[in-house]
């Protein structure tokens, strides 16, 4: 009687290769869409900005909006020409409580009244 | 992409539960056997990407790498708490193409190796999974499984012994199929 190897009571590899390789062929049932829908409700949402940087983005824009306005203020100064004008442009700046007043007595006063 | 979906693009989300879903559902059903179970397991392991994307650092691991290790270690806690295997069944289809006939046999064919792999211990099954059915790499594969390469390939080749064993009376049949 002669002994058998164990092997030869196995499936033989390159069988078992066709077999996983048509296993893996058969088409798997569709992604579930609830699935998916369920998977992408739990994904993040967008952020709301910390209170921290708010402030910082707050900060920031007021320093660009004062800046440009005194830019603004400066470049429209250069250009006012005529003493009322000017005399105006003063008192607005050394910020008087009733600018226009002030600008009226101070012609009032320049004309001889 | 990750860390575009981390920010709160749904578009983004919506690519990678599109490109990375079903293969872990896949990893899933073959590992548990059950379709619920499957689909569990593959929300939560997007559930736990989603909470850590914001902190993801990229380059460290591929997400897929990440998702079938989170789907893998959920597919164990799983089987370790029922302590039982349940054979994986696609739902029925009803086929009625000219090749009807040669589906079936294929399928039935399908659902034999299915069982047989349900039946390894499930490291094996893992390996098996991982490397024939995820068409991952060695390495990857290893990694996923947290094991070198070393001990994957033994995992490997006791999982294909065992199967040519389970499957070893298909061999006529494969060869009956072999000559027609």
């Amino acid at each position: 009687m002669t002994d058998r190897n164990p092997d030869d009571l196995l499936l033989d590899e390159a069988v078992l290769d066709r077999l996983l390789q048509a296993e893996a062929r058969t088409p798997p049932p569709p992604f579930p869409a609830a699935l998916r829908a369920r998977i992408l409700a739990a994904a993040p949402a967008r952020r709301a900005l910390a209170p921290a940087v708010q402030w910082m983005r707050a900060a920031s824009i007021a320093a660009t909006l004062s800046a440009g306005a005194a830019a603004g203020f400066a470049g429209g100064a250069a250009a006012f020409s005529t003493p009322g004008e000017q005399v105006l442009l003063n008192l607005v700046l050394s910020g008087p409580e009733d600018p226009f007043a002030a600008f009226l007595e101070e012609s009032s006063m320049e004309n001889g009244a | 992409m990750l860390r575009a979906a981390a920010a709160g693009d749904r578009l983004a989300a919506g690519h990678l539960v599109d490109q990375c879903g079903p293969r872990i559902l896949a990893l899933a059903r073959r590992m548990l056997g059950d379709e619920q179970a499957a689909e569990d397991v593959a929300q939560e392991a997007f559930l736990r990407l989603w909470r850590v994307a914001p902190d993801w650092r990229g380059g460290e691991a591929r997400v897929s790498t990440w998702l079938h290790r989170v789907a893998l270690n959920l597919c164990y806690d799983r089987l370790r708490r029922r302590r039982e295997v349940l054979l994986a069944e696609p739902p029925e289809q009803i086929d009625e193409s000219p090749d009807a006939e040669q589906h079936l046999v294929e399928a039935e064919l399908a659902s034999r190796v299915r069982a047989a792999a349900a039946a390894l211990p499930e490291r094996q099954r893992a390996a098996i999974v991982l490397c024939h059915y995820q068409e991952l790499g060695g390495a990857e594969a290893a990694q996923v499984m947290g094991v070198s390469v070393e001990a994957l390939e033994s995992l490997l080749s006791r999982g294909r012994r065992a199967l040519r064993a389970a499957l070893a009376d298909e061999a006529p049949a494969q060869r009956t199929g072999e000559g027609r």
